[in-house]
């Protein structure tokens, strides 16, 4: 009997030596092998096995709401074809699937605030630590001295150089100065208006933060498989530092991922241990290629970082591909998707 | 091991991690966020006035201010019939314990009884003016209306004798007669073992009546602010749900009618339900903005969304939106799978939950107990 895809397509008949479709009885676990041959195109014979796993649902239902499924319409739906069609039935004018989908959060609202207060509460750390008190200062000055200039160049006498220098450190210098600097800073700039997220304590436009970010410490993460979800990258990254970041390429339409990812760090050296450790890893079926995120090898201008780095994906890049997967060693501690 | 059976141990271990990782982390596409794909059934042309599950949970009945009352297969919205013959807004609807009997009370000073399978009227009771509630008794000996306190009436609860084999010469006057409401009775229910009638109206007080004796048994003063616009009960009929204009929904003890829990929902609301699974210990409420006051707001302001809140942890969740107009009625299927609104936009939407919504509370449970 030729398998039910290749009925009347005739190719089978002018062979006749081939053996039939074979289907095994489903094992314990319920699997089952199908043999189908067929001749392609440039006259061999494909043998193609498949693995169908069966699995059986039974759904129990009332025989009173199977007789009513038989039902005939009645009232403004005589006339209709009688009985239940099934899900997805839709009808233009009375029945149809919301275009959009609902989505139903479980989480408690209290524990959701909290959890955005925890996040920005790690953003505003992670102001204080390194940028924020980096660029401040600098940008102050850099402010005040285009205020200055300005104000020189439009004929505003500055009456005394210290009001751009105060008022930029937070006291209040008067209104009249501070707007005075908005103004100053909105001339230097392309228009006058700037968001609040990138004003300097002075009002001016952050330069600095525009298009800025930090890719020293940024890790990226390929063939990772389908199933990998943020959290599970999280757990596989945070053993070797505090993550700032997870970045999980996502399909915009399917919402699948991409398969690769980027895992920001705090520090350059965790970042540095976790290519060392995980590239070449497995992980759930596939082997790992974890790099710096930037192309040029970590660069992040400073020396110091980046030999640190160089031992990490430098060497293991150099030696080639085939070289990696010798290389791997399985470490089940690591991969939590075979236990 | 084939490629089939890797994925499987795959999903296996995932989902066992996803549960002992917790769940609160909420990032989207975690184990905690459901999507839903509802079914939006425009049976009726004018807003909603209840929906109403059988039994069994596989037909989901409709009224609205328009005349006909229609019934639908819950599972796919795919309506099956009408039931022509009122010429008012039919204010409410019940279904008996076998399903094939509908009884539904109109603005037109009817009760109607109906066969469910063919639509056709088998009885129709006047009153003297719009009927606002009915519902069959366990047994379907007797069933129960309410009159409104409009045209000189005195709101009223009666109790009628049903005699199901003796439709064409039924005695046409009520067994009893209960008075004693001040203001329109909105809900009136009939209690486990038709031993009272609950009823709960715009005098903001729950009563409990004998209908033997036709007196008061117990009420629930001081607790609501203000009227009452949705009473029902859990499906063991334990709990009981008032929507209260007052913006708290409230859960009360069924038999002493103590007050268990209430949640402040911050808007109208214009019915509640209980979900009736144990796996599942939730209250939704449904409402939002007067309808008057649609047409002058966005409707993100109007806050049309159906909310859900755990009233064993005690918790507000998510909410499920897209009524665009106020949420008249909400009904949970029996099974717990899924839930039915009706709006002021003349839509039903049947929502069934998903997955992640039947494993929220263990996992809260769980994490509780670590």
């Amino acid at each position: 009997m030729p398998a039910w895809g290749d009925a009347g397509e005739g190719a089978d008949d002018e062979i006749p030596d081939l053996p039939a479709r074979y289907e095994s009885e489903p094992d314990v676990n319920g699997v089952k092998t199908i043999t189908t041959y067929h001749t392609n195109d440039a006259g061999f014979k494909i043998k193609t096995v498949r693995t169908v796993k069966v699995a059986k649902r039974a759904i129990k239902v009332r025989k009173s709401v199977l007789a009513r499924r038989k039902w005939a319409k009645f009232g403004d739906e005589a006339g209709k074809p009688a009985g239940y069609h099934g899900k997805g039935f839709t009808d233009a004018g009375i029945t149809n699937l919301d275009a959009n989908e609902q989505t139903l959060d479980m989480t408690p609202k209290a524990r959701a605030a909290e959890e955005n207060n925890e996040s920005a509460q790690r953003a505003f750390e992670k102001m204080n630590i390194g940028t924020f008190e980096a660029w401040r200062p600098k940008n102050r000055d850099a402010g005040a001295q285009a205020a200055k200039e300005w104000a020189e160049a439009n004929g505003i006498a500055s009456r005394d150089d210290d009001a751009f220098g105060s008022m930029g450190g937070g006291g209040r210098g008067g209104d009249g100065g501070s707007s005075l600097a908005q103004l100053a800073a909105g001339a230097g700039g392309k228009s006058s208006y700037v968001p609040p997220s990138m004003r300097n304590a002075d009002g001016s436009r952050n330069t600095e933060l525009v298009g800025q970010r930090d890719d020293s410490c940024t890790v990226r993460v390929s063939n990772l498989s389908e199933d990998v979800k943020d959290a599970d990258l999280r757990e596989l990254f945070r053993r070797f530092g505090p993550i700032q970041r997870i970045y999980l390429a996502k399909d915009r339409e399917t919402h699948q991922s991409r398969g690769f990812a980027f895992i920001n760090f705090f520090n350059r050296d965790e970042a540095a241990k976790a290519i060392q450790t995980l590239n070449g890893h497995g992980y759930d079926h596939l082997i790992l290629s974890v790099t710096w995120a930037n192309p040029s090898g970590g660069g992040g201008g400073d020396g110091a970082s980046a030999s640190v780095a160089a031992p990490g994906p430098g060497d293991r890049l150099a030696r080639g591909d085939e070289n990696r997967f010798e290389k791997h060693i399985y470490n089940p501690s690591i991969d939590r998707f075979r236990t | 091991m084939g490629p089939i059976s890797r994925i499987l141990v795959t999903r296996c271990v995932l989902d066992g991690e996803t549960r002992r990782n917790g769940w609160a982390r909420a990032s989207p596409g975690d184990a905690t966020m459901g999507k839903i794909r509802p079914i939006m059934v425009k049976g009726h042309e004018r807003p909603l006035t209840m929906v109403k599950y059988n039994r069994e949970g596989d037909l989901l009945f409709t009224c609205a201010k328009d005349h006909t009352p229609c019934v639908f297969y819950s599972d796919n919205g795919e309506r099956i019939g009408t039931y022509k013959g009122h010429c008012g807004t039919v204010w409410c609807i019940d279904i008996n314990f076998s399903c094939d009997k509908l009884l539904t009370g109109s603005a037109d000073n009817s009760v109607k009884l109906w066969e469910v399978q063919t639509g056709e009227c088998l009885h129709t009771w006047k009153h003297t003016g719009s009927v606002r509630d009915v519902g069959f008794a366990m047994g379907d000996k007797e069933f129960l209306s309410v009159l409104d306190n409009i045209m000189g009436n005195v709101p009223t609860i009666f109790v009628w004798d049903l005699e199901l084999h003796n439709l064409a010469n039924h005695p046409d006057c009520p067994k009893t007669t209960i008075l004693g409401h001040k203001s329109k009775i909105i809900r009136a229910l009939w209690g486990p073992l038709n031993k009272h009638i609950y009823a709960a109206g715009d005098d903001a007080v729950i009563r409990l009546w004998d209908p033997k004796t036709e007196k008061l048994h117990l009420s629930s003063e001081l607790v609501h602010g203000k009227r009452i616009t949705d009473m029902q009960f859990s499906e063991d009929k334990c709990l009981l749900v008032t929507s209260c204009a007052d913006h708290w929904v409230r859960l009360f003890d069924a038999r002493t009618l103590q007050l268990l829990k209430a949640f402040n929902t911050e808007r109208n609301i214009n019915s509640a339900a209980i979900s009736p699974r144990s796996d599942c210990p939730y209250v939704i409420a449904g409402g939002g903005q007067d309808a008057m006051a649609v047409t002058t707001t966005s409707s993100k302001q109007g806050k049309f969304e159906i909310s859900f809140y755990d009233h064993c942890f005690g918790d507000e969740l998510g909410s499920i939106g897209g009524h665009f107009g106020p949420v008249n009625t909400i009904s949970f299927s029996p099974d717990g799978r899924s839930f039915a609104s009706g709006g002021e936009d003349g839509y039903v939407r049947i929502n069934h939950l998903d997955q992640a919504y039947f494993e929220a509370h263990k996992l809260k449970v769980e994490e509780a107990k670590a």
